[in-house]
Protein backbone atom coordinates (compact mmCIF):
# COMPACT_ATOMS: atom_id res chain seq x y z
CA UNK A 1 0.00 0.00 0.00
CA UNK A 2 3.00 2.05 0.89
CA UNK A 3 4.88 1.79 -2.41
CA UNK A 4 1.00 2.51 -4.32
CA UNK A 5 1.16 5.57 -2.57
CA UNK A 6 4.63 6.40 -3.37
CA UNK A 7 3.98 5.82 -7.08
CA UNK A 8 1.01 8.06 -7.07
CA UNK A 9 2.81 10.89 -5.49
CA UNK A 10 5.90 10.37 -7.74
CA UNK A 11 3.42 10.51 -11.12
CA UNK A 12 1.35 13.31 -9.71
CA UNK A 13 4.57 15.71 -9.05
CA UNK A 14 6.09 14.65 -12.71
CA UNK A 15 2.63 15.65 -14.41
CA UNK A 16 2.39 19.25 -11.98
CA UNK A 17 5.93 19.94 -13.11
CA UNK A 18 5.53 18.90 -16.63
CA UNK A 19 2.24 21.10 -16.97
CA UNK A 20 3.44 24.24 -15.28
CA UNK A 21 6.85 23.59 -17.24
CA UNK A 22 4.56 23.42 -20.86
CA UNK A 23 2.62 27.20 -19.49
CA UNK A 24 5.85 28.72 -17.90
CA UNK A 25 6.61 31.42 -20.91
CA UNK A 26 8.98 33.34 -18.77
CA UNK A 27 10.86 30.64 -18.78
CA UNK A 28 11.63 30.64 -22.58
CA UNK A 29 11.87 34.75 -22.59
CA UNK A 30 15.41 36.03 -22.78
CA UNK A 31 14.00 39.08 -21.74
CA UNK A 32 11.08 40.11 -19.14
CA UNK A 33 7.71 40.50 -21.03
CA UNK A 34 5.28 43.04 -19.38
CA UNK A 35 3.66 40.61 -16.72
CA UNK A 36 0.68 43.06 -16.08
CA UNK A 37 -0.45 42.59 -20.00
CA UNK A 38 0.78 38.71 -19.93
CA UNK A 39 -1.07 38.09 -17.12
CA UNK A 40 -4.33 40.07 -18.67
CA UNK A 41 -4.23 37.65 -21.64
CA UNK A 42 -3.14 34.37 -19.81
CA UNK A 43 -5.60 34.73 -16.99
CA UNK A 44 -9.14 33.28 -16.80
CA UNK A 45 -10.99 35.77 -18.96
CA UNK A 46 -9.49 34.93 -22.10
CA UNK A 47 -7.90 31.39 -21.57
CA UNK A 48 -10.50 29.81 -20.22
CA UNK A 49 -13.86 29.76 -17.92
CA UNK A 50 -15.10 28.98 -14.30
CA UNK A 51 -18.42 26.44 -14.85
CA UNK A 52 -21.37 27.29 -12.91
CA UNK A 53 -23.21 24.13 -12.56
CA UNK A 54 -26.14 23.99 -14.95
CA UNK A 55 -29.14 23.16 -12.54
CA UNK A 56 -31.17 21.25 -14.95
CA UNK A 57 -31.51 17.88 -14.56
CA UNK A 58 -28.89 15.94 -16.82
CA UNK A 59 -30.18 12.96 -19.00
CA UNK A 60 -28.43 10.16 -17.86
CA UNK A 61 -27.10 9.50 -21.37
CA UNK A 62 -23.63 10.07 -23.00
CA UNK A 63 -24.61 12.60 -25.67
CA UNK A 64 -20.91 12.13 -26.93
CA UNK A 65 -21.97 8.74 -27.88
CA UNK A 66 -24.89 9.94 -29.28
CA UNK A 67 -23.46 12.65 -31.04
CA UNK A 68 -20.99 9.75 -32.24
CA UNK A 69 -23.85 7.36 -33.32
CA UNK A 70 -25.60 9.70 -35.31
CA UNK A 71 -21.88 10.44 -37.37
CA UNK A 72 -21.86 7.36 -38.39
CA UNK A 73 -25.44 6.80 -39.37
CA UNK A 74 -25.26 9.92 -41.41
CA UNK A 75 -21.70 8.67 -42.87
CA UNK A 76 -21.33 4.97 -43.41
CA UNK A 77 -23.39 5.02 -46.55
CA UNK A 78 -21.29 7.44 -48.25
CA UNK A 79 -18.47 5.65 -50.13
CA UNK A 80 -17.24 6.71 -54.20
CA UNK A 81 -19.63 9.27 -54.02
CA UNK A 82 -19.95 13.18 -53.45
CA UNK A 83 -21.24 14.72 -50.73
CA UNK A 84 -22.69 18.50 -51.01
CA UNK A 85 -23.36 20.36 -47.72
CA UNK A 86 -25.23 23.70 -48.17
CA UNK A 87 -24.28 25.84 -44.93
CA UNK A 88 -25.94 29.13 -44.14
CA UNK A 89 -24.05 31.22 -41.87
CA UNK A 90 -24.96 34.36 -39.92
CA UNK A 91 -23.10 36.36 -37.47
CA UNK A 92 -24.56 39.21 -34.99
CA UNK A 93 -21.70 41.09 -33.57
CA UNK A 94 -20.53 44.37 -33.46
CA UNK A 95 -17.99 44.03 -35.69
CA UNK A 96 -19.13 44.86 -39.58
CA UNK A 97 -17.37 41.56 -40.69
CA UNK A 98 -14.85 38.71 -39.65
CA UNK A 99 -12.11 40.47 -41.29
CA UNK A 100 -10.81 41.37 -44.63
CA UNK A 101 -8.98 38.81 -46.67
CA UNK A 102 -5.57 39.68 -48.36
CA UNK A 103 -7.40 40.12 -51.71
CA UNK A 104 -9.63 43.07 -50.33
CA UNK A 105 -12.77 41.19 -49.90
CA UNK A 106 -14.26 40.99 -46.09
CA UNK A 107 -15.59 37.75 -45.02
CA UNK A 108 -18.42 38.68 -44.11
CA UNK A 109 -20.81 38.06 -41.60
CA UNK A 110 -24.05 36.35 -43.33
CA UNK A 111 -22.56 34.09 -45.67
CA UNK A 112 -23.30 31.15 -47.40
CA UNK A 113 -21.14 28.14 -47.79
CA UNK A 114 -20.97 25.28 -50.54
CA UNK A 115 -18.95 22.95 -49.24
CA UNK A 116 -18.30 19.66 -51.34
CA UNK A 117 -16.34 16.85 -50.56
CA UNK A 118 -15.84 12.98 -52.91
CA UNK A 119 -14.94 10.72 -50.41
CA UNK A 120 -13.44 7.24 -51.48
CA UNK A 121 -14.04 3.48 -50.94
CA UNK A 122 -12.38 3.55 -47.27
CA UNK A 123 -14.28 6.94 -46.62
CA UNK A 124 -11.59 9.28 -47.02
CA UNK A 125 -11.94 12.76 -48.50
CA UNK A 126 -9.95 12.55 -51.46
CA UNK A 127 -11.39 16.17 -53.52
CA UNK A 128 -12.89 19.48 -52.19
CA UNK A 129 -14.28 22.68 -53.13
CA UNK A 130 -15.48 24.91 -50.71
CA UNK A 131 -17.05 27.88 -52.21
CA UNK A 132 -17.92 30.92 -49.79
CA UNK A 133 -20.60 33.88 -50.96
CA UNK A 134 -22.03 36.70 -49.45
CA UNK A 135 -25.65 37.60 -49.06
CA UNK A 136 -25.60 38.78 -52.41
CA UNK A 137 -24.61 35.50 -54.10
CA UNK A 138 -20.53 37.26 -54.46
CA UNK A 139 -17.67 34.76 -54.78
CA UNK A 140 -15.76 35.65 -51.17
CA UNK A 141 -13.28 32.64 -51.18
CA UNK A 142 -12.91 29.28 -52.47
CA UNK A 143 -10.82 26.04 -50.82
CA UNK A 144 -9.92 23.52 -53.44
CA UNK A 145 -7.88 20.05 -51.78
CA UNK A 146 -6.75 17.69 -54.51
CA UNK A 147 -4.00 15.28 -56.02
CA UNK A 148 -1.60 15.91 -52.83
CA UNK A 149 -2.13 19.59 -53.08
CA UNK A 150 -5.00 22.91 -52.32
CA UNK A 151 -5.43 26.08 -53.10
CA UNK A 152 -7.32 29.13 -51.47
CA UNK A 153 -8.61 32.16 -54.11
CA UNK A 154 -8.11 34.74 -52.00
CA UNK A 155 -4.85 34.62 -50.13
CA UNK A 156 -3.94 32.73 -53.74
CA UNK A 157 -1.27 30.26 -51.72
CA UNK A 158 -0.93 26.81 -52.54
CA UNK A 159 -0.06 24.19 -50.10
CA UNK A 160 -0.51 20.54 -49.41
CA UNK A 161 -3.85 18.97 -49.29
CA UNK A 162 -5.03 17.59 -45.76
CA UNK A 163 -6.20 13.78 -46.24
CA UNK A 164 -9.42 13.42 -43.61
CA UNK A 165 -11.74 10.91 -42.89
CA UNK A 166 -15.20 11.77 -43.14
CA UNK A 167 -16.33 11.57 -39.52
CA UNK A 168 -19.67 12.83 -39.60
CA UNK A 169 -21.52 15.71 -41.27
CA UNK A 170 -22.24 17.73 -37.79
CA UNK A 171 -20.58 20.74 -38.66
CA UNK A 172 -17.76 20.30 -36.69
CA UNK A 173 -19.86 19.68 -33.45
CA UNK A 174 -18.83 17.01 -31.89
CA UNK A 175 -15.32 18.12 -31.83
CA UNK A 176 -16.76 21.33 -30.21
CA UNK A 177 -18.44 19.39 -27.48
CA UNK A 178 -15.45 17.30 -26.61
CA UNK A 179 -13.94 20.75 -26.31
CA UNK A 180 -15.89 22.27 -24.07
CA UNK A 181 -16.15 18.93 -22.10
CA UNK A 182 -12.19 19.28 -21.71
CA UNK A 183 -13.29 23.09 -19.67
CA UNK A 184 -16.43 21.47 -17.39
CA UNK A 185 -18.96 22.17 -19.63
CA UNK A 186 -22.02 20.12 -19.10
CA UNK A 187 -23.98 19.07 -22.28
CA UNK A 188 -27.60 18.35 -21.58
CA UNK A 189 -29.85 16.11 -24.52
CA UNK A 190 -33.69 16.33 -25.26
CA UNK A 191 -35.75 14.42 -28.22
CA UNK A 192 -38.10 16.90 -30.60
CA UNK A 193 -39.70 17.06 -33.14
CA UNK A 194 -38.19 18.29 -36.22
CA UNK A 195 -40.35 20.22 -38.97
CA UNK A 196 -39.51 17.71 -41.35
CA UNK A 197 -41.63 15.47 -39.39
CA UNK A 198 -38.17 13.61 -38.07
CA UNK A 199 -37.78 12.53 -34.80
CA UNK A 200 -34.46 15.18 -33.55
CA UNK A 201 -31.97 15.27 -30.70
CA UNK A 202 -31.18 18.67 -29.55
CA UNK A 203 -27.76 19.24 -27.12
CA UNK A 204 -27.85 22.60 -25.14
CA UNK A 205 -24.35 23.59 -23.48
CA UNK A 206 -24.75 26.39 -20.63
CA UNK A 207 -21.60 28.20 -19.57
CA UNK A 208 -21.75 30.76 -17.02
CA UNK A 209 -18.27 33.15 -16.51
CA UNK A 210 -17.35 34.21 -12.92
CA UNK A 211 -14.77 36.57 -14.99
CA UNK A 212 -16.87 37.70 -17.75
CA UNK A 213 -15.46 36.93 -20.93
CA UNK A 214 -13.55 39.85 -23.23
CA UNK A 215 -13.29 39.20 -27.10
CA UNK A 216 -13.37 40.87 -30.33
CA UNK A 217 -17.03 40.70 -31.25
CA UNK A 218 -18.54 43.04 -28.01
CA UNK A 219 -18.04 46.19 -26.65
CA UNK A 220 -19.07 44.38 -23.54
CA UNK A 221 -18.47 41.13 -22.33
CA UNK A 222 -20.08 37.95 -21.92
CA UNK A 223 -21.28 36.46 -18.87
CA UNK A 224 -22.32 33.28 -19.85
CA UNK A 225 -22.79 31.32 -23.44
CA UNK A 226 -25.75 29.11 -24.38
CA UNK A 227 -24.96 26.15 -27.28
CA UNK A 228 -27.62 24.73 -28.74
CA UNK A 229 -27.07 22.09 -31.51
CA UNK A 230 -29.79 20.38 -33.46
CA UNK A 231 -29.83 16.87 -35.06
CA UNK A 232 -31.88 15.00 -37.55
CA UNK A 233 -32.03 11.62 -35.64
CA UNK A 234 -33.31 9.92 -39.55
CA UNK A 235 -30.24 11.22 -41.60
CA UNK A 236 -27.55 11.70 -38.51
CA UNK A 237 -27.15 15.29 -39.96
CA UNK A 238 -26.41 18.28 -38.01
CA UNK A 239 -29.43 20.74 -38.51
CA UNK A 240 -28.51 23.75 -37.15
CA UNK A 241 -26.14 25.24 -34.01
CA UNK A 242 -26.63 28.39 -32.67
CA UNK A 243 -24.44 30.00 -30.04
CA UNK A 244 -25.97 32.60 -27.91
CA UNK A 245 -24.35 35.53 -25.71
CA UNK A 246 -25.31 37.08 -22.24
CA UNK A 247 -24.33 40.06 -21.19
CA UNK A 248 -24.47 41.88 -17.98
CA UNK A 249 -27.13 43.95 -18.69
CA UNK A 250 -29.56 41.60 -19.63
CA UNK A 251 -29.05 41.53 -23.35
CA UNK A 252 -29.00 38.38 -25.21
CA UNK A 253 -27.13 37.87 -28.93
CA UNK A 254 -26.96 35.50 -31.34
CA UNK A 255 -23.10 35.66 -32.22
CA UNK A 256 -23.60 32.18 -34.34
CA UNK A 257 -26.35 30.99 -36.17
CA UNK A 258 -26.06 27.80 -38.53
CA UNK A 259 -28.25 26.44 -40.82
CA UNK A 260 -27.02 22.93 -42.80
CA UNK A 261 -28.70 20.92 -45.64
CA UNK A 262 -26.81 17.63 -47.06
CA UNK A 263 -27.03 16.22 -50.63
CA UNK A 264 -25.26 13.21 -51.81
CA UNK A 265 -25.16 14.71 -55.77
CA UNK A 266 -22.73 14.80 -58.20
CA UNK A 267 -20.55 17.67 -58.62
CA UNK A 268 -21.63 20.92 -60.48
CA UNK A 269 -19.71 22.42 -63.28
CA UNK A 270 -18.08 25.36 -61.56
CA UNK A 271 -16.71 22.75 -58.98
CA UNK A 272 -15.07 20.60 -61.49
CA UNK A 273 -14.03 24.20 -63.10
CA UNK A 274 -12.61 25.15 -59.52
CA UNK A 275 -10.20 21.57 -59.67
CA UNK A 276 -8.65 22.19 -62.67
CA UNK A 277 -8.19 26.13 -61.83
CA UNK A 278 -6.34 24.77 -58.30
CA UNK A 279 -4.22 22.13 -60.43
CA UNK A 280 -3.20 24.87 -63.42
CA UNK A 281 -2.03 27.35 -59.61
CA UNK A 282 -0.23 24.33 -58.34
CA UNK A 283 1.60 23.97 -62.09
CA UNK A 284 2.19 27.94 -62.30
CA UNK B 1 15.49 -1.39 -3.74
CA UNK B 2 17.39 -0.78 -7.17
CA UNK B 3 14.78 -1.76 -9.33
CA UNK B 4 12.08 0.07 -6.97
CA UNK B 5 14.12 2.96 -7.58
CA UNK B 6 14.98 2.69 -11.69
CA UNK B 7 10.69 2.37 -11.88
CA UNK B 8 9.89 5.43 -9.90
CA UNK B 9 12.48 7.54 -11.79
CA UNK B 10 10.64 6.04 -15.18
CA UNK B 11 7.72 6.76 -13.86
CA UNK B 12 8.45 10.09 -12.64
CA UNK B 13 9.80 11.36 -16.39
CA UNK B 14 7.03 9.61 -17.72
CA UNK B 15 4.49 11.41 -15.86
CA UNK B 16 6.91 14.96 -16.52
CA UNK B 17 6.39 14.27 -20.34
CA UNK B 18 2.38 13.49 -20.30
CA UNK B 19 2.04 16.82 -18.20
CA UNK B 20 4.26 18.72 -20.85
CA UNK B 21 2.46 17.31 -23.90
CA UNK B 22 -1.28 18.05 -21.31
CA UNK B 23 0.01 21.51 -21.24
CA UNK B 24 1.59 22.16 -23.98
CA UNK B 25 -1.78 21.14 -26.37
CA UNK B 26 -3.68 24.35 -25.27
CA UNK B 27 -0.59 27.13 -26.53
CA UNK B 28 2.60 27.67 -29.07
CA UNK B 29 5.30 30.16 -28.71
CA UNK B 30 7.84 30.55 -31.55
CA UNK B 31 10.85 32.82 -30.46
CA UNK B 32 13.48 34.36 -32.99
CA UNK B 33 16.79 35.78 -31.41
CA UNK B 34 19.35 37.84 -33.10
CA UNK B 35 21.35 41.42 -32.84
CA UNK B 36 20.51 44.98 -34.12
CA UNK B 37 23.46 47.30 -34.24
CA UNK B 38 25.42 44.94 -31.91
CA UNK B 39 22.39 44.51 -29.53
CA UNK B 40 20.47 41.11 -28.45
CA UNK B 41 16.94 41.37 -29.63
CA UNK B 42 13.93 38.69 -29.15
CA UNK B 43 11.43 38.27 -31.28
CA UNK B 44 8.33 36.13 -30.62
CA UNK B 45 4.96 35.17 -30.98
CA UNK B 46 2.40 33.24 -28.92
CA UNK B 47 -1.18 31.26 -29.40
CA UNK B 48 -3.33 30.17 -26.56
CA UNK B 49 -6.84 28.29 -26.99
CA UNK B 50 -9.89 29.35 -23.94
CA UNK B 51 -13.25 27.47 -23.98
CA UNK B 52 -14.65 29.94 -26.47
CA UNK B 53 -11.75 32.28 -27.73
CA UNK B 54 -8.27 31.95 -28.56
CA UNK B 55 -5.79 34.76 -27.29
CA UNK B 56 -2.72 35.79 -29.04
CA UNK B 57 0.19 37.85 -28.65
CA UNK B 58 3.07 39.33 -30.08
CA UNK B 59 6.27 40.32 -28.18
CA UNK B 60 9.75 42.10 -29.36
CA UNK B 61 12.40 42.58 -27.40
CA UNK B 62 15.89 44.21 -26.29
CA UNK B 63 18.76 44.44 -24.01
CA UNK B 64 18.66 48.06 -23.68
CA UNK B 65 16.42 50.63 -25.44
CA UNK B 66 16.84 51.24 -29.20
CA UNK B 67 15.39 53.30 -31.77
CA UNK B 68 12.70 51.43 -33.23
CA UNK B 69 10.98 48.36 -31.43
CA UNK B 70 7.46 46.71 -32.62
CA UNK B 71 6.53 45.16 -35.48
CA UNK B 72 5.88 45.91 -39.72
CA UNK B 73 2.86 43.54 -39.53
CA UNK B 74 0.85 40.91 -37.83
CA UNK B 75 -1.89 38.66 -38.79
CA UNK B 76 -3.91 36.98 -36.70
CA UNK B 77 -6.62 33.98 -38.34
CA UNK B 78 -8.90 30.84 -37.66
CA UNK B 79 -7.87 28.39 -40.93
CA UNK B 80 -10.44 25.71 -41.96
CA UNK B 81 -8.03 22.81 -43.40
CA UNK B 82 -11.33 20.99 -43.55
CA UNK B 83 -12.09 23.10 -46.61
CA UNK B 84 -9.33 25.46 -47.26
CA UNK B 85 -10.70 28.61 -46.35
CA UNK B 86 -10.26 31.51 -43.56
CA UNK B 87 -13.04 32.09 -40.76
CA UNK B 88 -11.54 34.75 -39.66
CA UNK B 89 -8.30 37.32 -40.99
CA UNK B 90 -6.99 40.25 -39.67
CA UNK B 91 -4.02 42.02 -40.81
CA UNK B 92 -3.13 44.73 -38.22
CA UNK B 93 -1.04 47.62 -39.62
CA UNK B 94 2.64 48.25 -38.60
CA UNK B 95 3.25 49.67 -35.07
CA UNK B 96 6.66 50.26 -33.08
CA UNK B 97 7.65 52.23 -29.91
CA UNK B 98 10.88 54.70 -30.18
CA UNK B 99 13.61 54.35 -27.57
CA UNK B 100 12.28 51.44 -25.67
CA UNK B 101 13.24 48.40 -24.98
CA UNK B 102 9.63 46.31 -25.99
CA UNK B 103 6.87 46.12 -27.66
CA UNK B 104 3.80 43.92 -26.56
CA UNK B 105 0.39 43.97 -27.77
CA UNK B 106 -2.47 41.10 -27.90
CA UNK B 107 -5.68 39.88 -29.29
CA UNK B 108 -8.80 37.97 -27.77
CA UNK B 109 -10.98 36.35 -30.75
CA UNK B 110 -14.25 34.64 -30.24
CA UNK B 111 -13.92 31.21 -32.09
CA UNK B 112 -15.95 32.02 -35.60
CA UNK B 113 -16.12 28.17 -36.32
CA UNK B 114 -14.85 25.62 -39.09
CA UNK B 115 -16.89 22.55 -40.83
CA UNK B 116 -14.51 20.40 -38.70
CA UNK B 117 -10.55 21.20 -37.33
CA UNK B 118 -9.30 24.66 -36.86
CA UNK B 119 -5.96 26.08 -36.97
CA UNK B 120 -5.44 29.84 -35.24
CA UNK B 121 -2.16 31.17 -37.32
CA UNK B 122 -0.27 34.54 -35.81
CA UNK B 123 2.66 35.43 -38.29
CA UNK B 124 4.07 38.56 -39.48
CA UNK B 125 7.72 40.82 -39.18
CA UNK B 126 8.92 42.00 -36.22
CA UNK B 127 10.87 45.61 -36.37
CA UNK B 128 13.89 46.66 -35.06
CA UNK B 129 16.45 49.40 -35.51
CA UNK B 130 19.84 50.76 -33.77
CA UNK B 131 22.58 52.47 -34.92
CA UNK B 132 22.59 52.26 -38.88
CA UNK B 133 21.14 48.29 -39.01
CA UNK B 134 17.61 47.97 -39.26
CA UNK B 135 16.06 44.29 -39.16
CA UNK B 136 12.61 42.65 -39.76
CA UNK B 137 12.43 39.05 -38.95
CA UNK B 138 9.80 36.88 -39.63
CA UNK B 139 7.96 34.84 -36.72
CA UNK B 140 4.49 32.80 -37.26
CA UNK B 141 3.18 29.90 -34.90
CA UNK B 142 0.09 28.23 -34.82
CA UNK B 143 -2.22 26.39 -32.62
CA UNK B 144 -4.82 23.81 -33.40
CA UNK B 145 -8.08 21.83 -32.23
Amino acid sequence: MKKYLLFLAVCFLGFVIGIVASHNRSVMNFYARPVVAQSKVLGPVSLGMKNKQDLRPTTPVDVEQVIEQLNRKATDAIRSSWVHIREAKKFDTDLPNNGVLPNGVAIPNEQSNDIWYYVDEQGMITKTVSIMHDKDGNIVQVGVGSNGTSWNSATDEVDVQNYLQLEGLDGGFLKELMWLKSFGSNPVMKSVELPNGHPGVQITIIDKFDEPLDGDAYKVPAVAIETVATFDSTTGYLISWEKIFYFQDGARRIFSQITQEVQIEPPTEEVLAYLSEKDRRVER
Amino acid sequence: MKTTAKLLTMIFLLSIFFGLSVGSVLASQKDWYGKVGGVNVHASKWVGLGGYMWSTDLYSGAAQNINIIGYTYWTIGEYCPNTYTWAYWKQYPGDYKATSSYYYTAANVYYRGCNGISRYWSLGNHDFAYGNQHIYPYVSTYERR
